[in-house]
């Protein structure tokens, strides 16, 4: 698969059987591959990706219950600790920081992107100019996908670290 | 990304009679830091030294089991969230619990005495501008050796540069000091390279750096050494600086140092989740070549060995940076992980490259 448009360079020339061969290799990829055992062939792929994402809840919804149930029981013995009360206050302070800096990624991506899209730009052939308009629609929509994955990330950072905080407060003292 | 055609064998590895394997040093940057402590506490015996850019202590990934239902997802989630980016230092890991950890790991003969660590000579840095490997980590990295019996005077820490997360050069193609991105070579002003600061500390007063090379930068063919092993996520070639001295029969000591993630010389940067094979990063080769290790040894009778990782990511093993493992992706039993001990697949082969080079195996 090609990922990098309008290169001088990309292969243009045909040769002949391009399109059976390409077929050939459509064909192989419907079939399960002995070669790749893990390789789910593509009319199974729906429901592959279907079960991945049901593991994975699962397991979440299994995790937050469990660290749910530690939390409830170490939140008594917390509301009475002053340290624990000023490091929740700086675990706050960490996660706010660490959204201004998603916001500011942000609001740079935008930037770069106007400015891109302000320039005047030549095109010689029509296929560059259509490259160049396409080009500006992937950034975009990578600068969206990036926020996404970084906002998830933060969201699984905050539950990780404060079941791990709660947890050590609930942990007997050795 | 691994490739899908198996490439064409290499020479194998030579040994180096002269090499003193009671002498040998490690060093890596983040990942390759992380396995240089796995590697220095599995192997003391063979180790005397170990430099650290940035990474954290050793089974840090195992700090909390409950992080998810499922082992493997609570190793990732650990080495993310609570060994590169704790949210304060008090979520991050626990380096007296490390140590109890590390001593149990020593009495199940699982790795050497750490009673040998005592002597050993540590060089441990992070960067102030870090937002990679949070610097809060690498403090308990040092805290962790500390609670281990490493004196003070044999403990170099460094934390009072605004670099962001790499290993440090003099070249001025490399990064600005404070970036935090590809290939994770940063430019220091001055005229010292990092790895000179740190062969220095772990060898002792060493000879000034040759300005030009006299020795020879080998492939070998590292496959020998990890049996071919999918799980490895090891490259098929390893390279190893052998200075003049040396393949002249002279007396040498043996310096592994352990690339970070994306560093491989194979390794492909991911667009849209694919290897981009059309226009492969220039860097594969740079931390072999450029990060001055090779200038220090070469007046100084040291062979650096260069073993490669590279990245899988293939539904069994999930490594698609080829990041060295410190998170277990490469253990057969996901629920009991061994990537720590002499076990380990890659512990294992390094272990092996350099007893090689010894003429031990």
């Amino acid at each position: 698969m090609r990922l990098v448009h309008g290169s001088m360079t990309d292969p243009a020339g045909a040769r002949p059987g391009d399109l059976v061969a390409a077929q050939g290799r459509l064909a192989a990829a419907a079939l399960p591959d002995p070669a790749h055992p893990l390789r789910a062939p593509l009319p199974w792929l729906p429901l592959a990706r279907g079960a991945t994402l049901h593991n994975l809840a699962t397991h979440l919804a299994t995790s937050q219950s469990a660290q749910a149930l530690q939390a409830s029981a170490a939140l008594p013995v917390m509301a009475f600790d002053p340290a624990a009360a000023r490091e929740a206050f700086d675990l706050a302070g960490a996660v706010a920081r660490q959204w201004w800096s998603l916001q500011a990624q942000w609001v740079d991506g935008l930037a770069e992107l106007a400015q891109e899209m302000g320039e005047v730009r030549q095109a010689n052939t029509v296929s560059k100019f259509v490259d160049q308009e396409v080009n500006l629609v992937q950034q975009g929509l990578a600068l969206v996908s990036s926020q996404a994955t970084a906002t998830v990330r933060l969201m699984e950072n905050i539950q990780v670290n404060l079941a791990w905080w709660v947890g050590q407060r609930a942990r007997p003292p050795a | 990304m691994a490739s899908t055609q198996s490439p064409p064998l290499a020479d194998p590895l030579t040994a180096w009679g002269a090499a003193d394997l009671s002498r040998c040093s490690v060093s890596g940057l983040s990942s390759g830091a992380f396995m240089a402590v796995q590697l220095h506490l599995a192997h003391s015996a063979m180790f005397s030294g170990a430099g650290i850019i940035a990474g954290g202590p050793y089974r840090c990934a195992e700090t909390f089991r409950a992080a998810s239902f499922i082992a493997e997802d609570a190793f990732v989630q650990n080495a993310l969230f609570v060994c590169m980016n704790p949210l304060i230092p008090q979520v991050g890991p626990d380096p007296e619990r490390l140590v109890a950890v590390a001593r149990q790991t020593a009495r199940d003969r699982l790795i050497d005495p750490v009673e040998n660590l005592a002597d050993d000579r540590l060089y441990i840095f992070t960067g102030s501008a870090d937002t990679v490997v949070d610097s809060s980590v690498v403090h308990t990295t040092r805290r962790f050796y500390e609670a281990l019996g490493v004196p003070p005077s044999n403990l170099r820490f460094v934390d009072d540069v605004p670099a962001g997360h790499a290993i440090l050069t003099t070249n001025l193609e490399d990064n600005p000091l404070d970036a935090n991105r590809p290939p994770y070579i940063n430019r220091l002003p001055g005229a010292r390279m990092q790895s000179w600061d740190i062969l220095e500390h772990l060898h002792g007063p060493l000879k000034a750096p040759a300005e030009r090379l006299g020795g020879r930068l080998l492939r070998f063919d590292q496959r020998e050494f990890f049996d071919d092993d999918p799980r490895s996520s090891m490259s098929a070639y390893g390279y190893v600086y052998v200075p003049k001295s040396v393949e002249a029969g002279g007396p040498c000591r043996v310096h592994v140092a352990l690339h970070g993630c994306k560093q491989g010389y194979n390794y492909v940067d991911l667009v849209n989740g694919r290897p981009d094979r059309a226009n492969d990063p220039p860097y594969g080769n740079r931390y072999m070549t450029t990060t001055g290790y090779n200038e220090m040894a070469d007046t100084n009778g040291i062979v650096v060995l260069y073993p490669q990782a590279e990245g899988i990511d293939d539904g069994v093993t999930q490594n698609p940076e080829g990041c060295w493992d410190w998170w277990g992706y490469s253990s057969p039993d996901v629920r009991h992980p061994d990537y720590y001990s002499q076990r380990a697949v890659q512990i294992r082969a390094i272990h092996a490259m350099v007893s090689r080079l010894g003429g031990v195996a």
